[in-house]
């Protein structure tokens, strides 16, 4: 064998080139088929608005039935953009230009200054109200936002009116669209449409308030619901985190017995998982290692742990499981919209097995679940998630669509 | 007396290319690391060390015994020069190219593992390329196949040539009497070999949008081109060593 080498060391190499050239050919051929095969899949399926790279972003509009598309304008900053509201079919029924203004309400819009990167206000007709001037500026909801200009954060109106300046350091975060908790030296809470000032204590890192309207505050990484008066609620239980309450529960990472009042929380505790009623008492309580349960919906709940995906009944019974991949997930903040990314809804949930990150969900793979634990859909769509009315808004390579479920899939 | 040549060239080369091949093993098992970026960055005092054993083993095959102290020995062979140069570059190429197909070995094992760098380039293939390939013909997909199936050809070229480049001026700077010459050389082909990668990859990146035909004439035409490149450098390397040998 040596001998032969030695002897025809060009043609062995030859031979050496042309089986990589046709390994090389061969993986080719897999990875193209693979992904045409897939493709060819999900161009199938019944979409009402076929998938598009026409759109940057989808969204469920405000109405059922109703989508929102934006397109951004790739020369400008991120804020200057078309928004279309499109009906199922994708057929556009209105079209918005927000150029380089971000609308704060039927009056007001937010300009941006691209020569000198600061905010400012202007009325509809571009008469400028506040000089664009400001480090950062951002409105919650149509009437009060955070300005900030030299490390000072300023809340406003849209009038352009200062209602209140913090000092440097200071921060002040939005707790609903008219009240706001400044984190100060002396922590309060400024009620914009009053004008009244509540003191609150100096432990509360943040305030925020939950879809239903509950008051909740992070004290050292943990959470305790806070009454109107934004004073713990009820014997002051600490929790790790929680989630959004449906049908009458609500998930919970209970700290046992370990109290608000108590003042420093202890570094080791017991935390107890599960679904908690009104009372705040764990009626379905979840494994230890569980990750996070989402919220409830069509008497179904998705719960996951490091290598697990779960769907439990409101009865607290398992129903089937799938093995995932949610080692390094950080769980989802009850704050954000992670928090009700998977769920039920005309008996159907788009879930991921594998997922990385629930912010941007990088690299997750999206199929939908129906009840009985099949896959009606592969997780194949980069996002998938319930556009109200029977539709679901689908991500797949860069593209969006609508998928009809109404008559099932 | 070509293979003889070239076999001999081969052991010149060995006691290096083995360390560099080494190396390039160790490359090939960290980028099947649990973090990638990690193994990226271990990665790279592999790949610089295993830079400077290929210019050590290049160096032995293409100076020391041309000009330096192998030259004596080496002159007393009955190969020609036409046999020296040729088996030189050919065994050049065959480590060269060697250590270029290490890395395309490695993207068609972690494809077909489903692990390793793949986690990442799989990644950008599928979000970069996808679309296009949802769309393309069967005519198309069959030219992307052979873009892939013509890849290990494009790796003998770009070694050929850089190889015929290197030993070509490894010759003239040499004879010239530049005692810089043989890291001139070196450094002159690794910029060019980059300038070709920097050339010809963008400009295939460039044209799949358009089609998939026109990137895979390019690739055809570069390692036409480098094969005619090749040709002549080597002519050219002959006839300086016969200048060299004869006067």
């Amino acid at each position: 064998m040596k001998q032969f080498f030695r002897g025809h060391i060009l043609i062995c190499f030859g031979v050496f080139v042309l089986i990589l050239s046709l390994l090389s050919g061969a993986v080719a051929y897999h990875m193209t088929t693979r992904i045409r095969d897939e493709g060819s899949g999900v161009y199938a399926l019944p979409w009402s608005m076929p998938l598009t790279s026409d759109y940057d972003e989808l969204h469920a509009g405000a109405r059922p039935g109703e989508f929102l598309a934006s397109v951004y304008d790739e020369d400008a900053d991120a804020e200057a953009s078309t928004e279309y509201t499109l009906n199922a079919r994708g057929k556009v029924l209105r079209k918005k230009n927000l150029p380089h203004r971000t609308k704060v309400n039927a009056k007001v819009y937010q300009i941006y200054d691209e020569k000198t990167s600061c905010y400012g206000l202007a009325d509809k007709a571009g008469n400028t109200i506040l000089p664009a001037e400001f480090d950062a500026m951002d409105f919650f909801g149509a009437d009060y936002g955070v300005a900030e200009k030299d490390g000072i954060k300023i809340l406003l109106n849209a009038d352009g009116k200062t209602l209140l300046r913090g000092e440097i350091g200071d921060e002040i975060y939005s707790i609903t669209a008219t009240q706001f908790f400044i984190h100060a030296h002396d922590n309060a809470v400024f009620d914009c449409t009053t004008g009244k000032t509540t003191p609150v204590d100096n432990r509360y890192d943040f305030i925020w308030s939950t879809e239903e309207g509950a008051y909740y505050a992070e004290v050292e990484n943990n959470k305790v619901f806070l009454d109107e008066e934004f004073l713990p609620e009820g014997d002051g239980q600490m929790y790790r985190n929680f989630g959004l309450r449906r049908q009458g529960l609500r998930y919970v990472e209970k700290l046992k017995d370990v109290r608000y009042s108590a003042g420093k929380i202890p570094e080791k505790t017991t935390i107890e998982k599960g679904y908690a009623n009104d009372e705040g008492d764990i009626v379905l309580p979840l494994p230890k290692d569980t990750l996070y349960g989402f919220y409830f919906a069509e008497d179904k709940a998705i719960v996951i742990n490091y290598n697990t995906l779960s769907v439990y009944d409101i009865q607290g019974n398992k129903l089937f499981s799938h093995k995932g991949n949610f080692r390094d997930v950080y769980p989802p903040d009850i704050a954000s919209e992670d928090a009700s990314v998977m769920h039920y809804a005309g008996g159907y949930a788009p879930v991921t097995l594998e997922c990385s990150d629930f912010e941007d969900f990088g690299g997750a793979k999206f199929g939908l679940l129906d009840t009985k634990g099949r896959f009606v859909l592969d997780p194949v769509f980069d996002r998938l998630f319930h556009g109200g009315a029977g539709y679901l808004i689908a991500e797949y390579k860069y593209a969006y669509g609508i998928l009809d479920t109404r008559e099932g899939i | 007396m070509l293979n003889q040549s070239i076999l001999l060239n081969l052991q010149i080369g060995w006691k290096n290319f083995q360390i560099v091949f080494g190396l390039g093993l160790g490359v090939f098992a960290l980028s099947f690391l649990p973090n990638f970026f990690t193994g990226l960055i271990l990665q790279i005092p592999f790949l610089l060390i295993a830079t400077y054993f290929i210019y050590k083993g290049l160096y032995d095959m293409f100076y020391r015994s041309v000009f330096g102290d192998g030259s004596l020995t080496y002159m007393t062979l009955p190969f020609s020069e036409k046999d020296m140069v040729r088996g030189k570059l050919i065994a050049a190429t065959i480590y060269l190219c060697g250590y270029n197909l290490l890395f395309l070995g490695l993207i068609i094992v972690s494809t077909l593992t489903k692990s390793g760098p793949l986690a990442f380039l799989g990644l950008i293939f599928s979000d970069v390329f996808s679309p296009e390939l949802l769309k393309i013909s069967h005519h198309d997909m069959m030219f992307l196949i052979a873009i892939a199936a013509v890849l290990p050809l494009f790796a003998l070229a770009d070694a050929a040539v850089s190889n015929a480049v290197l030993l070509c001026l490894m010759i003239q700077l040499n004879l010239n009497g530049n005692s810089w010459g043989s890291f001139w050389a070196f450094m002159i082909s690794i910029f060019l070999g980059c300038g070709i990668n920097q050339l010809v990859l963008p400009l295939m990146q460039e044209l799949l949008p358009k089609g998939i035909w026109p990137a895979f004439l390019v690739e055809v035409a570069f390692i036409l081109l480098a094969a005619v490149l090749a040709a002549i450098l080597t002519r050219v390397s002959e006839n300086s060593l016969k200048y060299r040998y004869n006067g």
